[in-house]
């Protein structure tokens, strides 16, 4: 009768020639659980130990391209595009400059809905207060209230 | 531009056709464009969007590859076998040919994710592909490249 793998054999296996895993390992993007299980695999492992060093040599070389050479027929195309983009930003500049608003407060006006109510509300209390303005029932009775 | 186009595209006119039609695409939108964000991500995912429907159009022709299926059947598994364990050492040309010959969706994935260093996510997000999609592209790729190499160099 067969005995059941060792439960680290059978991780073993699971992972041996996983090409999913090992470029996930040579990538950095694997989680720690199934690093631990790879790392203890690759030291047991020359062909994976392998795959894993080309895969991480094929990303470092794909992250470190060579220079390519530019077509000389694109200087003109991308002067125009540059000369253009700086015209751009200085006149977008100028417009910053010119504007009296604070860039904050242009894009922001949100608390600026409530400011004639806080004027308002504020020329109410001073008025409410006064013994020579006619006034509401509130001034009424706020100065009623004052008397006693 | 024209060294992302060339990236994806592998060849010098195609690059220069493709980066002549960002240039004719950003001019007149220039103005529009949000003054003191960067350019450069504008300007690739232009450049990346332009590549992708140049592509497109390609595989429709009946005498290339069919775009989503131009997937590359791939040996199996070599496991623990140790003479598939020698060391590999190649040149800058043998990767270059190898990544030439990739499936286009392929190439493009491999070049953001690892000349752009974008995330899956982003990647997933410019190719206008499922996260999974791209995963599986980028594995195949990335084991292709491997299989051309050990092709190349071990006779």
């Amino acid at each position: 009768m067969n005995q059941p793998a060792h439960p680290d054999r059978q991780d073993h296996r699971r992972v041996c020639g996983d090409h999913g895993l090992l470029q996930q390992y040579a990538e950095g993007t694997l989680n720690p659980a199934e690093t631990r299980t790879l790392k203890e695999h690759l030291a047991a492992c020359t062909a994976c130990r392998s795959a894993v060093s080309d895969y991480k040599q094929i990303m470092w070389d794909l992250s470190h391209p060579p220079e390519v050479e530019l077509p000389a027929e694109l200087e003109g195309s991308y002067q125009t595009l540059m000369a253009e983009w700086r015209k751009e930003q200085a006149s977008a500049k100028r417009a910053r400059s010119r504007s009296f608003i604070p860039a904050w407060a242009s894009q922001s006006v949100s608390w600026t809905r409530y400011l004639p109510t806080t004027q308002v509300l504020k020329a109410l209390a001073v008025r409410v207060r006064d013994p020579q303005w006619p006034g509401s029932l509130l001034g009424r009775v706020l100065r009623r209230g004052g008397e006693r | 531009m024209y060294r992302r186009a060339y990236s994806f595209l592998r060849n010098r006119d195609d690059a220069l056709e493709v980066t002549q039609d960002v240039f004719l695409r950003v001019l007149p939108a220039i103005s529009r464009f949000r003054t003191g964000s960067p350019l450069w991500p504008w300007l690739r995912r232009i450049t990346t969007n332009i590549c992708l429907n140049r592509l497109r159009a390609e595989a429709r022709r009946p005498e290339t590859l069919p775009w989503e299926h131009a997937v590359e059947e791939l040996r199996s598994p070599e496991a623990c076998d140790p003479e598939a364990a020698a060391e590999l050492a190649w040149d800058r040309d043998a990767l270059d040919r190898a990544l030439a010959r990739l499936p286009a969706v392929q190439r493009i994935a491999v070049v953001l994710r690892h000349e752009e260093e974008l995330a899956y996510e982003e990647i997933a997000e410019v190719m206008k592909l499922p996260l999974g999609t791209v995963k599986t592209h980028l594995f195949r790729a990335r084991r292709a490249l491997r299989e051309a190499l050990r092709n190349e160099v071990v006779p």
